[in-house]
Order: C-alpha cells, then sequence, then structure tokens
C-alpha cells in the first residue's frame, strides 16, 4: 500500500461523511428553492452521484476494501482513486460510519473505544471514555491504553489523590498528540494542590505496539489516578439510542436519572447484616452512578434513594445512609434512629446502574 | 440484554413490512423461552414527533417478527421491545414484573403468590407507562430504518425504464442515467446519515427524496 492503513481509513471516513452530508445540504437548500442548474448545487449533486459510485466500487457491503484495489499489483490504480476521493470530500470530515451491509441492524450504542490499561473506570458513555487505576505504585504505572489507530489526539481530564502523609489531591487537563510512534503531552493545567503536595506526580505517554498508554509517575505507593479520555472524533453528546417517544417521559426537568436511555442492569443482592455483599471493585468497573432500593423499604424513605459514585457516597440521608467499608456497602442508621436490625436481615436490595444527569 | 431489531420482508406491494428481532439470547443474555416480549413500534418524523403503529402482540412466547402496516412515509421506525421473565415460583419484591399465562403482571408488595391468585399481583394495562425503566424488566429502544417507498416507487420506474437505454455496456441517454444516480445517491445518503445515527438528518434527507425525487 502506498497509503498507510490510518490515511486510508481517514480519507474513507471523510467520504462516508461527505455521503451523509451532502445529501443533506442538497435537500436544504432545494427546500430553500435552489435549482439543480445552481453551480455550487450542481456541484454538491455531482460529488454525491461520484463518491457513492466510488465507495461503491471500492468497499464491499461490510466496509472492507475489495480484494482487486487492497492487492499489492492495483496499489497505484487505488491510490489515484483515493486522490480523487479526498479531494471530492473537500471539507468533510468525521468518525467511521459503520456499515451495515445488506440488513438494517439498529445502532443501539455508539462508544469511543474502550480503556485497557489499569482497570475501567465504567463503561464507555457518548461524550468519553472513563479510566482510573485506584493504585499507583512508585515510579509509576499505565492508567489508560487504547488503539492509536482511532485518533491521532485525545483529550484528557484527571484527577490524582495521594493517600500518605503530605500528600494531596490535584485535578486538571492536558491534550496528548501522536504520529507514527511519536507522541507528546502538552497544557497540562490543573487546580492547585488540596489537602498536600502532590509533588512530582506527572502524566508521560508512549506509543507501544500500536497502543497508546498513558502513564501516570508518582513519587510514592497507593495514588488513586481517575479521569476521561475525550477522542472528538467520537465524540457526541446525546444518547445514540435517543430518547423514548414523546409521552412516556415524566421527568424531562433536571437533575434526573437518565438509566432508561442505556441497557439496564441490575443484580439481586443479599442483604445480610445490613451489609451488602457487593464488591466496590464491581461498582467501579460497571457503573457511573448507582441507585439502591432495599426491599422491604426502610422506614425513612429518603434511605431508599443514595447513589454511589466510586468510593464515594453523594446523598445522605439526615437520618442515616449508605457507608464504604472496605470492598461493601454497609447499610447503617443513627443509633437515635432506632435501627432494628431484625426488620432487614435476608432483605434483598435492587443495584440500578444509572446516569445521572444535572 | 440489549435487544436487536431490523425492519425487512417487505410485502411486494409495500402494505405491510416485518420487524425482526435480531437479538442475542442465550449466552450473557436470558434464553428466549424465558422471556414474554410486549413490542411498541412509532414512526418517528423529522421533527422528532411519534406515530403510533399497531403491533400484534398476541404471540410473545415465541415470536421473532412482527408483522405490522408500513405508513407512506419512509424513514426513521422506532421500536421499543419489553421482555418479561417469565413467572417462576418464588419470592418477589414489590416493584417486579413478570409475565404468567398470557397477563402481565407488577408486584404492589413483597409477594410469593403466584399471579392473579391473590392481590399482591396488579395486571399491568398499559405497559409503556408502568414499567418504562422497570428493572425486572428487559427492555430497549431501537432505531429501525425503511426506504422502501423511495427505492421501489417512481424510482424503480425510473430505474427500470433506464435498463433499456443502456447497450453494450454504454449508457445512451445521459439525463435518465442522471435520474437515477441522484435518487439513489440521495437514498444512500439519508441511509448513511441514519448509520451514522443523525436520525434527523436521515429523515429529512429521505422526505426530500419522497416529496420531490420519487414523486
Amino acid at each position: 500500500m502506498i497509503r498507510t492503513s490510518t490515511e486510508i481509513n481517514v480519507i474513507l471516513n471523510k467520504a462516508q461523511q461527505a455521503l451523509a452530508q451532502l445529501g443533506v445540504q442538497i435537500s436544504e437548500a432545494a427546500n430553500a428553492g435552489v435549482e439543480n442548474i445552481d453551480p455550487d448545487q450542481r456541484d454538491r449533486i455531482i460529488r454525491l452521484e461520484t463518491i457513492r459510485a466510488i465507495l461503491q466500487t471500492i468497499l464491499t457491503s461490510d466496509g472492507a476494501i475489495v480484494a482487486y484495489f487492497s492487492a499489492p499489483a492495483n496499489a497505484k490504480k487505488f491510490n489515484n482513486i483515493l486522490d480523487g476521493l479526498a479531494a471530492l470530500s473537500k471539507q468533510y470530515s468525521g468518525p467511521f460510519i459503520p456499515m451495515l451491509g445488506t440488513r438494517n441492524i439498529p445502532i443501539a450504542f455508539y462508544g469511543s473505544g474502550g480503556s485497557g490499561g489499569g482497570g475501567s473506570g465504567g463503561p464507555v458513555t457518548p461524550g468519553g471514555t472513563t479510566f482510573q487505576n485506584l493504585s499507583v505504585n512508585s515510579p509509576g504505572e499505565v492508567v489508560d491504553t487504547f488503539n492509536a489507530n482511532i485518533s491521532s489526539f485525545a483529550y484528557y481530564m484527571y484527577s490524582v489523590q495521594g493517600v500518605n502523609i503530605g500528600e494531596g489531591n490535584r485535578s486538571g487537563f492536558f491534550i496528548l498528540s501522536w504520529k507514527g510512534t511519536d507522541v507528546t503531552i502538552s497544557g497540562d493545567v490543573s487546580t492547585s494542590e488540596v489537602g498536600g503536595n502532590t509533588d512530582n506526580v506527572f502524566f508521560s505517554a508512549a506509543i507501544v505496539s500500536g497502543q497508546v498508554q498513558l502513564t501516570c509517575n508518582v513519587p510514592s505507593n497507593n495514588w488513586t489516578v481517575r479521569g476521561t479520555r475525550i477522542l472528538f472524533q467520537n465524540i457526541s453528546f446525546s444518547s445514540a439510542q435517543g430518547d423514548f417517544p414523546n409521552g412516556i417521559r415524566t421527568d424531562t426537568s433536571g437533575p434526573f436519572w437518565v438509566d432508561r436511555r442505556y441497557e439496564i442492569t441490575w443484580d439481586m443482592v443479599s442483604l445480610s447484616s445490613r451489609t451488602l455483599d457487593f464488591p466496590l471493585t464491581y461498582l467501579n468497573s460497571h457503573c457511573l452512578g448507582i441507585v439502591i432500593h432495599p426491599s422491604p423499604p426502610l422506614q425513612d424513605n429518603a434511605l431508599n434513594l443514595d447513589y454511589v459514585d466510586g468510593a464515594n457516597i453523594n446523598t445522605m440521608s439526615p437520618e442515616g445512609g449508605w457507608q464504604v467499608i472496605a470492598d461493601s456497602i454497609t447499610m447503617y442508621r443513627k443509633p437515635s434512629g432506632g435501627f432494628d436490625s431484625a426488620t432487614y436481615n435476608n432483605a434483598t436490595a435492587v443495584i440500578t446502574m444509572r446516569h445521572y444527569i444535572e | 440484554m440489549t435487544f436487536l431489531t431490523a425492519i425487512e420482508n417487505w410485502a411486494s406491494d409495500l402494505s405491510t413490512a416485518q420487524l425482526r428481532d435480531l437479538s442475542q439470547y442465550g449466552g450473557s443474555n436470558p434464553l428466549r423461552s424465558a422471556l414474554a416480549l410486549y413490542v411498541y413500534l412509532y414512526k418517528r418524523d423529522a421533527q422528532n414527533n411519534d406515530t403510533p403503529i399497531t403491533i400484534d402482540n398476541t404471540n410473545p412466547l415465541t415470536a421473532n417478527s412482527w408483522t405490522f402496516a408500513l405508513p407512506a412515509p419512509d424513514g426513521v421506525f422506532v421500536a421499543i421491545v419489553y421482555g418479561f421473565y417469565i413467572w417462576t415460583a418464588g419470592t418477589y419484591p414489590a416493584g417486579t414484573a413478570r409475565y404468567h399465562n398470557g397477563v402481565y403482571y407488577k408486584a404492589n408488595t413483597s409477594t410469593f403468590s403466584t399471579p392473579g391468585a391473590d392481590s399482591t399481583w396488579d395486571v399491568l394495562t398499559d405497559i409503556q407507562a408502568e414499567v418504562t425503566g422497570n428493572t425486572s424488566v428487559e427492555q430497549t429502544q431501537t432505531y429501525n430504518w425503511s426506504a422502501a417507498h423511495s427505492m421501489t416507487g417512481p424510482l424503480g420506474d425510473i430505474l427500470a425504464d433506464f435498463g433499456p437505454t443502456v447497450r453494450n455496456g454504454k449508457c445512451r441517454d445521459l439525463d435518465r442515467l442522471t435520474n437515477v444516480l441522484y435518487g439513489a445517491a440521495m437514498i444512500e445518503s439519508a441511509f448513511t446519515n441514519f448509520r451514522a445515527g443523525d436520525y434527523q438528518d436521515a429523515q429529512s434527507v429521505i422526505d426530500y427524496v419522497q416529496a420531490n425525487l420519487a414523486a
């Protein structure tokens, strides 16, 4: 191949985006009264027709390059076609649009690539990918890994937290840029240190076997690193699944829970001796937040709706709440609340994974 | 689990089509035999207004496709599939929804009773309103695409007329060629927008095709 696979993918993505957006522009212009003899409209129509013809010629129905053009003997011919495709696509760009072949398989969810380093901090979400490493030891550990071919830059928001004496917290953001095996970090802007120092805590990056590896360098052990990576080519600030049809949403004013937009996963867990046997690590790797509905309900209804964000309990009833101890969540009430343990033994709780939208 | 659907199997007169269930059952997902499916289908327009389409839900235990009256507008269809677990003996917390003997129920208190045997289970009369967001019911909303009218109507006629104008591999009528390419490319553009998740753009383009090119 004369061009790299990354360059080819970029051109094909541009062409797919052009195909999509030219149709919109043509119909919008036509609806506004622009005639087909208008030079700009004519240009759009011809480009649309030509791009479609080229894509249908060089791609199979599942989006792969046909064998003829992927053969080394035809590399020059294919390169010339790509030149034309790139010129026709002009300013259009965007992420890969999946080929659905001959079946209209609905799109259930768009991700921007899962994190493979240090454990995922949650599911891939529209808008970004969370990552975390809850115990980064000196001199440093990889906290995020992903395929370098899916982008050439990334935006990171992060938080580092030290647990040793004199160590504090800091959060910030930076931009990562790479080409080939060269990668650089720039624009690391962070808050002031709080609760102690974060000296010699910094991020570095490398391309290893086609993977971008983000490392957090630390001067001591047990640093907690969390964050979100955004690949702007893949970003979407709306749910790919979209809203439910009108008329069935009752909580349209925020803040509200929006778990209904996503696949709903739930588990029944036993509540024994007021401790939920539900490892916190599972929560950290599977959800951004949860709602706990104990059954039978607690006497104080306010206790029935709390949510957990990682290791932090974000809402607490005045009468009690949930507490993270070791790797489990414990329900408790203040002594004055007259907690009756017998009432709750062998009860169950439903864990619902949800996103909380302000 | 995530249900997957698609619109396929259009009737030759385009009076009906099928919403097909392409979901993966088993493995980490429930078996099909463990679920009773209840489906809603809507035609969504470019302003995100939904028009309900009647679906026959009388065969919830084995249905893997649902034939419906295909409306005239092409484009985006929204389906919502609810998968109710079939009731088996046990204790269920309040709010749990189950299917039993052709009826959908929701427990109004913690119960170990058989649905229908006493007042601890309420019969669901409006499934969408009463179990949306209920975590005891598997549920997924999917987008589906149909451009059958655009592809087979007047544009199909143009394509049929175009055929005889090609002789020895050469097109003898460039105007007809342009008509064919333009309509086909616009339909593909609409579908590409659909694949990209730009549903309103996809609907707008196919609306334009139906109103101006296929009319």
